[in-house]
C-alpha cells in the first residue's frame, strides 16, 4: 500500500503543485476584485451585496467551483490515463494485491493532493478573512459552509475524470457520462437552501461515482462482470448525464418555443392617477377606464401611451401584511446557505461607514478606511429588533440621502446613521403590532398597517390619516396607499390574499377606499374582477414530456416547487416508450428475466435518461445463428438461449497436431 | 497435484465486437515444461495471455492459471506468477533502482540478488532513469523485475519483440537459466522461432485465433516434412495430395511440403514418376512458415510474355 501511495503521490505531484498554484491564482483575484469594489464603493459605485465578503462572493464561489471541478477532473482522469497503456496497467495490476487495494491506493492519494492543491489556498482565504482589518463585513463560521461544499464539489469531479478514464468508449463521448452527477451536484451545491441538502447531494453523487469506478476498475471497464451495486451506480451515473443531455435537447425545444410564445406571463391591475382615477393596465400594457374605454390623449386624440400615462400616477406605498412574522432566524432560513442574504443584508454607507443589517435584528457597522468593525445599533428596548429593511432585495448598499427608516414589531424608527441614534417615531400602543409597513426609497411618506388600523404618515411621522383595516386580514393581505394630489385625499386599495381568494372561488374583488383630507371615508368602492393571468407554459409541458418522472419528483423535493399535475401524466409517456424499448431490445439479446424487470423499473423511472443509460453501459456482445435452431445466439453464452445446443468446434483443417504433452513436474 | 496442468484452459474464446480473436481454446501446459505460444500476428497470442491472468475477461469458457480460475485470480497465486508484457512498458520517471524498490515490499519471495544480476547481466546503471533506458535495457529491467519475485510460473509475452541480437541473446540466456529448477514453467509467445528452439520443448500455435497444434516441439518438427521430386521435364500438375501444405515448382522441379507425411502422401507423389524423391531436413522456422503460410502451390516460372517484356 505504502509504496502505491508514494507512486502515485510522486507521479501527480507537478499536477497537483499546478493545482495549488492555479487555485491561489483564482482566490487571490476574486479578493482582489473585492477590494477594488470597496474602493469603488466610495467613489459613488454600489456593490452586490456579497462583494466584500470573499467567503460567500457569488463570483468567488462560481470560479473557485470551476476551479475546483476542472482540477478535480484533470488529476482523477491523469491519474488512470498515466497508466492507460495496456502493458503499464498489467504491471500495476499483476502484483500479489488485491485490485481494490490499487483502487483506494490511487483514490487516497489522489483525494489528498487535491485536499492539500485546494485546501491550502482555501484555509489561507479563511485565515486572512479570520484577521480583523481584512475584510469589512460581517463573519461567521456558517459562512464557510458554500465554501467547503464547492471544495468537496471536486472530490466528483475527481471521481468523473476517473471514470472518464476507465470507462471504455463505447459511444463517442459516453466515455464522458461521469461528469453527468458531477454537473448535477454542482446544479445542487448551488441551488440547494441547506448545506445539508448539498452535503446530500455531494455524497449520493460521490457514492453512485465511487460505485462506479470500482466496478470499472475491479473489471478493466467490463459491465457484465461487475457486482450488482456497480452496476447500479455506474446506470445511474449515466441516467444522470442522461437527463444533463435531454436538458440540453428541452433548452433547444425550450428556445423554439419560447420564440413562439409571445410573452410567457401576462397580467392587468388597477392602479390611480394623482386625481383619483381608476384605471386598468390591461394583459398587453393597454390603459382602460372603468368602462373598458382605452384613454385618450387629448391633444393627439390616439390611446395615451404608458410613458405619459405613468407620468400622471398618484405617490403610492404597497405592502405585503404579515401579522406572525418569523423569528429573523427563520427569517434568515428563506435565504440559500449561499446567499449573504442568510447572514447579512447591505443597507446604507455613509462617508467611509458600511451599514450591514443583521439577522438579529441588528445593524453592524464597519469603516471602509480600516476595514474594521465599529458598532452596532438596535432599537432602544433589548426584546426588540429590527426588521428586514424595506426593500431589502435592494442587496446593494445605498447611498446617503435613502429613506433611514426602520421598523420593529411595535415601533417605526428613524435611524441617524452620523449621529449613531435611534429615535422611536409612530408605536402602536396595546398589542397591536405592525404587519405591515411601506415607505419610499428616499423617505417621504410612510405606511403602516396593524390589525386594527392602517395609518398614513407624513415624511416626520405624523399621522395624516387613521383608518380601519376593514376589509381585514388575512382575506385582504395586501394594502396598497395613493396620496392624491390638492383636496384629493387619500386612497387605500385592499387586495385579496392570493391562496385564500383561491379557497372563495375568485369572488373575492379589489376593494378601494376614498379618504378626504380630514382623514373621513367618503366612498367605498369594489372594482371589477381582472382577467386571469395568462400564463404560457407550452415551455414547461415540453419539459415534462422529455424529463422523467424521477426529475419531476425531484424538482418538487429538492427545489421546493410545485409543478402542474398533468405533468404526471405528460412524464408517463415517454417513460413507457422506454420501457417499451428496453423490452424489445432485451427480448433480442435474450436478457434474464430479473434484468428485463430491472431495466423495466429503471426505465420507468428515467425515461429517456434511462434508456440512454441502457445504451451506454450494457455491454451488446456480438451475435450468430445458431445452426440447430437457426435463431440468433449471444456469443457469450455456452448454450443457445433457444435451443439449449453449445458452441461446435473450430472446423478441422486437416492439419492439426496434437499430441500428448509431459512435464517435468 | 504435482501432475496438474500449470495452465489449464476450456473452449477459452474472446470476440471483440464481432470478431472472434481466440476461439475454443483448450490448452494444458504441464507443469516444468518451456512452452512456446505461436502464431502470426493477430492470431490471439497477447489475448490468450492477458485472459489467463485476469486482465481480459473471457467472452465465453475459462481456465485455471496454478489451479485457480482465471476469473478470480488471488493475489497469492498472482505472487507465483511471473509476467513480462510484450512492450516493457514501466514509470518512466523512475529510477532502475527505485524500481526494484517499488516491486519488492508486495513479493515476500523477492531476490534481491537475481535482480541485481540481472540489471548487471543488461549492464544498467542502478541511477538510471527508465525512460533514458533503450527498449532492450527496458527488456532487461522487465526481465529482473519479473524474475526476482522467484516466480514458479513465468509468462512471457513475445520478450524479445524489437530487441538487438546482443539483448535478444542474454534473455534466452537468463530464460536457460531459469529452467535448471525443474519445477519452474515457462510459457512465452515468440516470433523469433531461432529462439524458440533453443528454448522450447512444447509449442502450440494459433493459426487465425483457432489452436491447430499443441505438441512437443520435436513433434511438431517432425510432423512438417518437405520433399524434393526432381523431373527429366517439367513437373506434372499436382495431383490431390493428402496434407499437402506448400508447393514449389521450377523448371524440373517440385518441392512439396506436407504434414504427416506418411506411405499414403509417399504413394501419391510417385504417383507423378519423378526421377528423385528425397525428404529435405527442414528447421522449425521453416516448417512453422510452411505450417502458417498461404496454401497451395507457388512457382518462379515466368510467362513467356513476362520473359519478352
Amino acid at each position: 500500500m505504502k509504496q502505491l501511495w508514494l507512486k502515485e503521490w510522486r507521479e501527480q505531484f507537478k499536477v497537483a503543485l499546478m493545482g495549488l498554484a492555479g487555485m491561489t491564482l483564482v482566490l487571490w483575484q476574486a479578493v482582489r476584485a473585492g477590494i477594488g469594489q470597496l474602493e469603488g464603493l466610495f467613489h459613488g459605485n454600489t456593490v452586490g451585496a456579497d462583494g466584500l465578503q470573499p467567503l460567500i462572493s457569488g463570483d468567488l464561489l462560481v470560479e473557485g467551483a470551476i476551479g475546483c471541478g476542472v482540477f478535480g477532473l484533470v488529476l482523477g482522469w491523469l491519474q488512470i490515463h498515466s497508466e492507460s497503456h495496456r502493458d503499464l496497467r498489467a504491471f500495476l495490476l499483476h502484483r500479489p494485491v488485491e485490485r481494490l487495494l490499487v483502487l483506494h491506493s490511487k483514490l487516497l492519494c489522489g483525494l489528498g493532493l487535491y485536499t492539500l492543491a485546494v485546501g491550502l489556498p482555501f484555509t489561507g482565504l479563511l485565515v486572512w478573512v479570520l484577521i480583523p482589518g481584512h475584510v469589512p463585513a460581517p463573519f461567521e463560521w456558517a459562512m464557510v459552509e458554500p465554501l467547503s461544499a464547492v471544495f468537496l464539489l471536486g472530490f466528483t469531479t475527481y471521481g468523473a475524470g476517473m471514470l472518464a478514464g476507465l470507462r471504455p468508449a463505447r459511444w463517442y463521448g459516453s466515455r464522458i457520462f461521469g461528469l453527468g452527477p458531477a454537473i448535477l451536484a454542482a446544479i445542487a451545491v448551488f441551488a440547494a437552501r441547506e448545506y445539508g441538502q448539498a452535503l446530500a447531494a455531494l455524497l449520493a453523487t460521490g457514492g453512485l461515482l465511487y460505485l462506479a469506478i470500482r466496478g470499472a476498475f475491479l473489471t478493466g471497464g467490463a459491465y457484465e462482470d461487475q457486482s450488482w451495486p456497480a452496476k447500479l451506480g455506474l446506470s445511474l451515473t449515466c441516467a444522470m448525464a442522461g437527463i444533463l443531455l435531454t436538458a440540453l435537447g428541452m433548452a433547444v425545444v425550450a428556445n423554439f418555443l419560447r420564440g413562439t410564445a409571445a410573452a410567457s406571463y401576462k397580467y392587468a391591475y388597477y392602479t390611480l392617477t394623482a386625481a383619483g382615477q381608476v384605471y386598468r393596465v390591461g394583459l398587453n400594457g393597454e390603459v382602460l377606464d372603468l368602462d373598458h374605454h382605452p384613454l385618450i390623449n387629448p391633444k393627439t386624440g390616439q390611446p395615451v401611451k404608458r410613458g405619459e400615462f405613468n407620468k400622471t400616477l398618484a405617490e403610492t406605498r404597497r405592502t405585503d401584511v404579515v401579522f406572525e412574522k418569523p423569528t429573523p432566524d427563520q427569517d434568515r432560513r428563506l435565504s440559500h446557505y449561499n446567499s449573504s442574504a442568510r447572514y447579512f443584508i447591505p443597507w446604507r454607507v455613509n462617508d467611509k461607514t458600511l451599514w450591514y443589517w443583521l439577522p438579529d435584528g441588528r445593524l453592524a457597522s464597519y469603516d471602509g478606511g480600516s476595514r474594521r468593525f465599529t458598532g452596532y445599533l438596535a432599537p432602544p428596548n433589548p426584546s426588540e429588533h429590527f426588521w428586514v429593511p424595506e426593500n431589502y432585495y435592494q442587496t446593494y448598499f445605498q447611498p446617503n440621502p435613502q429613506s433611514q427608516v426602520l421598523v420593529s414589531r411595535k415601533t417605526v424608527y428613524r435611524v441617524d446613521l452620523e449621529a449613531r441614534t435611534v429615535t422611536p417615531g409612530f408605536t402602536t400602543t396595546n398589542e397591536d403590532g405592525i404587519g405591515g409597513f411601506a415607505d419610499g426609497h428616499t423617505g417621504g411618506n410612510m405606511m403602516v398597517v396593524t390589525r386594527e388600523a392602517i395609518r398614513l404618515l407624513d415624511d416626520k411621522g405624523g399621522v395624516e390619516v387613521t383608518l380601519p383595516y376593514q376589509p381585514g386580514w388575512p382575506q385582504y393581505s395586501t394594502v396598497q396607499a395613493y396620496w392624491l394630489t390638492g383636496t384629493n385625499g387619500y386612497v387605500v386599495a385592499f387586495s385579496p390574499d392570493e391562496r385564500m381568494n383561491k379557497q372563495a372561488g375568485g369572488r373575492l374583488s379589489i376593494q378601494l377606499i376614498r379618504v378626504n383630507p380630514a382623514g373621513q371615508i367618503t366612498r367605498t368602492q369594489t372594482l371589477p374582477q381582472l382577467p386571469k393571468a395568462v400564463v404560457a407554459d407550452n415551455v414547461g409541458d415540453a419539459c415534462a414530456l422529455i424529463f422523467p418522472p424521477a426529475v419531476r419528483m425531484t424538482i418538487e423535493w429538492f427545489a421546493d416547487q410545485e409543478v402542474p399535475n398533468y405533468w404526471d401524466a405528460l412524464s408517463a409517456i415517454p417513460a413507457l416508450l422506454c420501457v417499451g424499448a428496453g423490452w424489445w431490445q432485451g427480448r433480442r439479446y435474450h436478457f434474464s428475466g430479473g434484468a428485463q424487470a430491472g431495466w423495466a423499473v429503471f426505465h420507468a423511472v428515467f425515461g429517456i435518461p434511462g434508456l440512454i443509460a441502457f445504451f451506454s453501459v450494457q455491454e451488446w456482445p456480438a451475435r450468430e445463428v445458431c445452426p440447430p435452431c437457426g435463431q440468433l445466439r449471444r456469443v457469450d453464452r455456452e448454450q443457445c438461449d433457444s435451443c439449449g445446443g453449445a458452441f461446435a468446434p473450430p472446423a478441422l483443417k486437416g492439419t492439426e497436431i496434437f499430441a500428448e504433452l509431459m512435464g517435468k513436474g | 497435484m504435482k501432475h496438474e496442468p500449470v495452465i489449464q484452459t476450456r473452449g477459452l474464446t474472446r470476440y471483440y465486437g464481432a470478431r472472434a480473436v481466440v476461439q475454443d481454446l483448450n490448452l494444458e501446459v504441464p507443469r516444468g515444461s518451456v512452452f512456446a505460444f505461436l502464431g502470426r500476428n493477430g492470431s490471439g497470442k497477447t489475448t490468450t495471455i492477458r485472459m489467463l491472468l485476469g486482465l481480459v475477461a473471457p467472452t465465453r469458457g475459462g481456465g485455471s492459471l496454478l489451479g485457480c480460475d482465471i476469473r478470480a485470480l488471488t493475489p497469492a497465486i498472482r505472487a507465483r506468477v511471473g509476467y513480462l508484457t510484450e512492450e516493457h512498458q514501466l514509470y518512466g520517471w523512475m529510477k532502475v533502482r527505485e524500481m526494484g524498490a517499488f516491486q519488492a515490499p508486495f513479493y515476500p519471495r523477492w531476490q534481491d540478488k537475481i535482480f541485481q544480476g540481472v540489471i548487471g547481466h543488461f549492464g544498467l546503471k542502478p541511477e538510471a532513469k527508465v525512460k533514458d533506458l533503450s527498449r532492450g535495457q527496458r527488456a532487461g529491467l522487465s526481465l529482473a523485475l519479473t524474475l526476482a519475485p522467484d516466480p514458479e510460473l513465468l509468462i512471457l509475452d513475445d520478450p524479445a519483440l524489437g530487441l538487438d541480437p546482443v539483448a535478444r541473446r542474454s534473455l534466452v540466456e537468463s530464460m536457460i537459466y531459469l529452467t535448471r529448477r525443474s519445477d519452474r514453467t515457462i510459457f512465452f509467445s515468440s516470433h523469433n522461432l531461432a529462439d524458440v528452439e533453443r528454448v522450447a520443448d512444447q509449442i502450440a500455435v494459433l493459426d487465425f485465433s483457432v489452436l491447430r497444434a499443441c505438441c512437443p516441439l520435436e513433434t511438431f518438427r517432425s510432423s512438417v516434412q518437405e520433399v524434393q521430386l526432381r523431373f527429366a521435364g517439367a513437373p506434372p500438375p499436382l495431383p490431390n495430395i493428402p496434407g499437402l501444405l506448400q508447393a514449389f515448382r521450377t523448371e524440373r522441379e517440385l518441392r512439396v511440403t506436407c504434414i504427416h507425411y506418411n506411405g499414403e502422401t509417399e504413394r501419391a507423389l510417385r504417383q507423378l514418376s519423378p526421377l528423385s524423391l528425397e525428404i529435405l531436413p527442414m528447421g522449425l522456422e521453416d516448417a512453422f512458415i510452411s505450417y502458417l503460410g498461404e496454401r497451395g502451390e507457388k512457382s518462379f516460372i515466368l510467362a513467356d510474355a513476362e520473359v519478352a517484356s
